[in-house]
């Protein structure tokens, strides 16, 4: 094909699909490539939570959980797709008075910024779920989040840019970048050359790969997580259970488990996580990861014990030095756009992706995205730089 | 806490015990792993002993079973290997078995013989009960000794369908009917060579057509099972002639309450696929295969894989594998092994592979999908996701087999893809008019079996 | 009161060990080395339980393990494979589930 696109988007996950649709409902001539199925990398691999009480405090963040919560709520009639979306409970046991007190503020800042959250005793958190087992735990965050099935979100997206004339190519990887001066030119998937005024790189963990093919560096890391799912259950389960130490447990460890659980509309539990640290992108899952997590599951949940576990999976997960995404355009060229590795990315994805659409596409981005900037860092990909 | 052993074989069907045996018999110790209660797989599966004692299969099956009770051999018997995983100096398994089996296990060298399960054969109505596989209908009769029902029909192809009839005629079912999909092998007499000497084979084919003529049983050639009929269960059996490219020809509707389906075998590979050796499509018999060397052993050094779980060849291929690989791991362990010892097995092997092949050649799996499946048909059985569902899935452009899955949840379930997965990649192909290995497969993923969550624990004491 | 259904059973029983089992409730003769699954089918049973979209009937199918359509509740334990569970003396079982929503 010899046809010229205004934007061609890299990454068919749930980020770029839904960048895509906004390009497309704009009018904008746009191709999006990915390299597997579509919806088949990060996207597909996450428990489909649409989380809002976990991200950063700030201003920008708190307004991003927001506005998209609210857009999540009509989201499946937008699309014209159903993604079985629906609000959920949501608590974060806490096991130390420190994170208590975290918490307490937390939820201070989440309501007063129109995201109720509260802090639960243990008597208060063993009413919520009785079967749980509460030893150790002081009590949980409590707020009100959003489950949804991400298969069936990334293609909602997917049917709805494709309705507005964008073109999606799954089974295309994105091998290599032609530029020329400032510019990028063209991009090559499957031996083919395809041009474009502009690119956008949205590709997760996968993205730096993808950015140094234009000669771009972007601060960009990743774990390596593991998850499963399980044979659909009787359950009188009420909440996605996490634990309020996720960070702690995981944080310098080489691999360690953080167990966390929700049940999905079929009745099966999804549960997660164990993290590794890896230089490799991989989609392998490995025997510690779901022992570990069994393990834990098993104790916190005695009820679970005879449960079958169906199917595990483990997929890359990206992040920056300051847990901030990366957004905006890159210095190493004119027309290298960048958007990867936000937190409590299924709530913001709704709201972000206009805004990225409309970026792309020359309009004023409706916040200062500073905090997001991609050249934040000093040049050795460390610390911000202020 | 893992133990540290030089050889695994996992599943005890006549190649694995076959591997084991052989392994003992070169002082190599070896830990067998079968996830029945008994050894045996299904050819040489045994009757529970409670229900009264059967002769093993034949003189090999006798032997094998008798030869595993031997000091190198530790046999580690209802349990299941559900993950594999390559370490640096040999291969890490992940076992659930009852109480005391150890749950994770290292070996320097691992034979795979997991076996294969019936191919499931969609069609309007398979999912009522009464619609079984061959598989099943042999193991009530024989090992359990009840009739799985008492008007029968069945479909498929090939010689294990007269053994099944034969079984359930001598046990006092009325036989609807044995249909073949495949023509009356005429070309049979071609292939004399490599029948030649398959005395045992072709006693057992005579006996059973013989059953089957005194009991007014004919085969019917060229017909094959389009509908399942009845509430709640099976009453009556719709069938036609082969091909059936509108699903419209009936020759007739029989009233039955049970159907076999006897349409050949799937290798399970879902254990070999985890370890990440490569594997190819063989569109001849339209499975999935280990790519495997003369020595049997897969692209990972060190792991075999033999028998029906590579490739489908019947008992006698199996056993020969089993040895064959046992020979090559102990040497890959550092054992001296006669080059002759191997040149006879090897000798011993070509000719049981040229009479599987005959049978291939005679009665492949030609079953066309498009003649069967109607837009309800179901195809997912876990899921209950229909061919209409995985249609409108390939046409929003779901082209590949995972990506189907995520879209529609057909192989979601806790069959893990075994009753669905080769009929999604066969519509697929079907529908884009593209090769079946064009769809893919999904990623590996462990459990190979559900485990329960207890069982995932590294904890021998669990 | 034991109901034994010999129509489909093989085989000389008077040799064989004898155990009682409840299939919904009612108490019913089984032997021993049997599965859940030939007992059922023993029965004239062919339909073990109903599926949870559709709610449609299903039984035996592979017989071998592998495809999960025969489950029953066995002693209070849910998603049972009959196929795969030999019968024990005062063995309860259930068919017709699954029980949750």
């Amino acid at each position: 094909m010899s046809d010229r696109y205004d934007v061609v988007v890299i990454g068919g996950g749930m980020l770029g699909l839904s960048t895509a649709y906004h390009l497309a409902r704009r009018g904008a001539h746009i191709l999006l490539l990915q390299a597997g199925d579509l919806g088949g990398g990060s996207s597909a691999a996450c428990s489909g939570r649409a989380q809002v009480a976990e991200g950063h405090l700030d201003p920008l963040n708190l307004r991003l959980i927001r506005e998209g919560l609210a857009r999540l709520e009509t989201l499946e009639e937008e699309l014209g797709a159903a993604f079985e979306w629906r609000r959920n409970g949501f608590l974060a046991l806490i096991n130390s008075r420190h994170l208590w007190d975290e918490w307490v503020e937390r939820a201070q800042i989440l309501t007063a910024a129109g995201i109720p959250a509260e802090v639960l005793d243990q008597q208060a958190l063993q009413e919520a779920e009785p079967y749980l087992n509460t030893q150790g735990f002081l009590g949980a965050a409590h707020a009100v989040e959003g489950l949804l099935n991400p298969f069936l979100f990334c293609w909602a997206y997917a049917r709805a840019a494709r309705r507005h004339g964008a073109l999606l190519r799954p089974q295309a990887p994105v091998t290599a970048m032609r530029a020329a001066g400032w510019r990028v030119e063209a991009v090559s998937t499957r031996g083919q050359w395809i041009e474009c005024d502009k690119v956008a790189v949205m590709c997760g963990a996968w993205t730096p790969q993808v950015t140094r093919m234009a000669g771009a560096n972007v601060p960009i890391r990743h774990t390596h997580a593991e998850a499963f799912v399980t044979e659909p259950v009787s359950l009188d389960l009420h909440n996605t259970i996490e634990l309020a130490d996720f960070y702690e447990r995981i944080h310098g460890r080489d691999q360690a488990v953080a167990v966390g659980f929700s049940r999905d509309l079929h009745g099966a539990l999804i549960i997660t996580e164990a993290v590794a640290k890896t230089n490799e992108l991989h989609r392998r899952t490995s025997s510690w990861g779901m022992a570990g997590i069994a393990a834990d599951l098993v104790q916190l949940y005695p009820a679970l014990a005879g449960v079958r576990a169906v199917r595990a999976w483990g997929i890359p997960t990206s992040f920056t030095p300051d847990d901030e995404p990366v957004v905006g355009w890159l210095p190493e060229r004119d027309n290298l756009f960048v958007a990867a590795s936000f937190m409590q990315t299924i709530t913001a994805v709704p709201v972000v992706s206009d805004w990225l659409a409309g970026m792309l596409l020359g309009e004023a981005a409706p916040a200062d995205l500073s905090l997001f900037a991609p050249d934040r860092f000093s040049s050795d990909g460390g610390e911000p730089l202020a | 806490m893992t133990e540290s052993i030089e050889l695994a074989v996992v599943g005890a069907g006549p190649a694995g015990l076959a591997a084991a045996v052989e392994a003992a018999g070169l002082g190599l110790p070896v830990t067998l792993v079968d996830a029945f209660a008994l050894p045996g797989g299904q050819y040489y599966k045994q009757t529970p002993p409670e229900l009264g004692a059967t002769a093993p299969p034949d003189k090999h099956a006798a032997y094998l079973l008798d030869g595993i009770d031997h000091d190198a051999v530790r046999l580690l018997s209802g349990t299941s290997v559900w993950g594999l995983f390559p370490e640096d100096d040999g291969y890490l398994l992940c076992l659930y078995g009852p109480p005391g089996t150890p749950r994770r296990i290292k070996a320097r060298a691992v034979i795979l013989a997991p076996g294969a399960h019936d191919r499931p054969v969609p069609f309007p109505g398979w999912t009522l009960p009464g619609v079984i596989t061959a598989g099943a209908a042999l193991t009530m009769v024989k090992h359990q000794h009840v009739l799985p029902g008492r008007r029968i029909l069945l479909s498929g192809t090939g010689p294990l369908q007269l053994v099944l009839a034969r079984h359930l005629i001598d046990a006092g079912a009325e036989l609807a009917g044995v249909l073949d999909a495949n023509g009356f092998p005429w070309s049979g007499w071609r292939h004399a060579g490599a029948v030649w000497g398959q005395w045992e084979r072709l006693r057992e084919g005579w006996e059973s057509l013989r059953t089957m003529q005194r009991a007014g049983v004919g085969i019917r050639w060229r017909h094959q099972i389009v509908r399942a009929e009845g509430e709640g269960q099976v009453e009556r059996a719709a069938i036609g002639p082969v091909p059936n490219a509108d699903r419209k020809s009936l020759t007739e509707t029989v009233p039955v309450d049970t159907i076999c389906l006897g349409f050949g075998f799937i290798p399970s590979i879902q254990l070999s696929r985890l370890a990440g050796c490569e594997h190819t499509y063989r569109p001849e018999q339209r499975i999935y295969t280990p790519v495997r060397d003369e020595g049997l052993q897969t692209t990972l050094p060190g792991l075999f894989v033999v028998g029906d779980g590579a490739r489908i060849g019947g008992k006698d291929v199996a056993r020969l594998e089993g040895q064959l690989a046992a020979l090559g791991a102990a040497r890959s362990l550092g054992q001296d092994i006669a080059p002759a010892r191997i040149a006879d097995v090897q000798q011993a092997l070509a000719r049981q592979r040229r009479f599987a092949g005959v049978l291939d050649a005679l009665f492949p799996y030609s079953t066309h999908l498009a003649d069967l499946l109607t837009d309800d048909t179901i195809l997912c059985r876990c899921e209950e996701i229909t061919v209409g569902e995985v249609r409108r899935a390939i046409a929003e452009g779901a082209t590949t087999v995972s990506a189907i899955r995520m879209l529609t949840r057909a192989g979601m379930g806790r069959c893990q893809g075994r009753m669905c997965g080769s009929s999604v990649a066969e519509l697929v192909a079907q529908e884009l008019g593209q090769p079946v290995e064009a769809a893919g497969l999904p990623t590996p993923r462990p459990p190979v079996v559900p485990i329960p969550l207890d069982g995932l624990i590294d904890d021998e004491e669990a | 009161m034991s109901v034994i259904n010999d129509q489909r059973r093989l085989g000389p029983l008077e040799t064989r060990q004898r155990l009682t089992v409840h299939v919904d409730g009612q108490a019913v003769s089984a032997f021993a080395g049997e599965s859940v699954a030939t007992v059922l089918l023993a029965l004239g049973r062919q339909a073990f339980r109903h599926t949870e979209k559709h709610h449609a009937p299903r039984g035996l199918f592979c017989g071998m393990g592998v495809c999960f359509d025969c489950l029953v509740t066995i002693d209070g334990v849910e998603n049972v494979r009959a196929c795969m569970t030999p019968v024990k003396e005062g063995m309860v079982i259930e068919t017709g589930g699954p029980a949750h929503d």
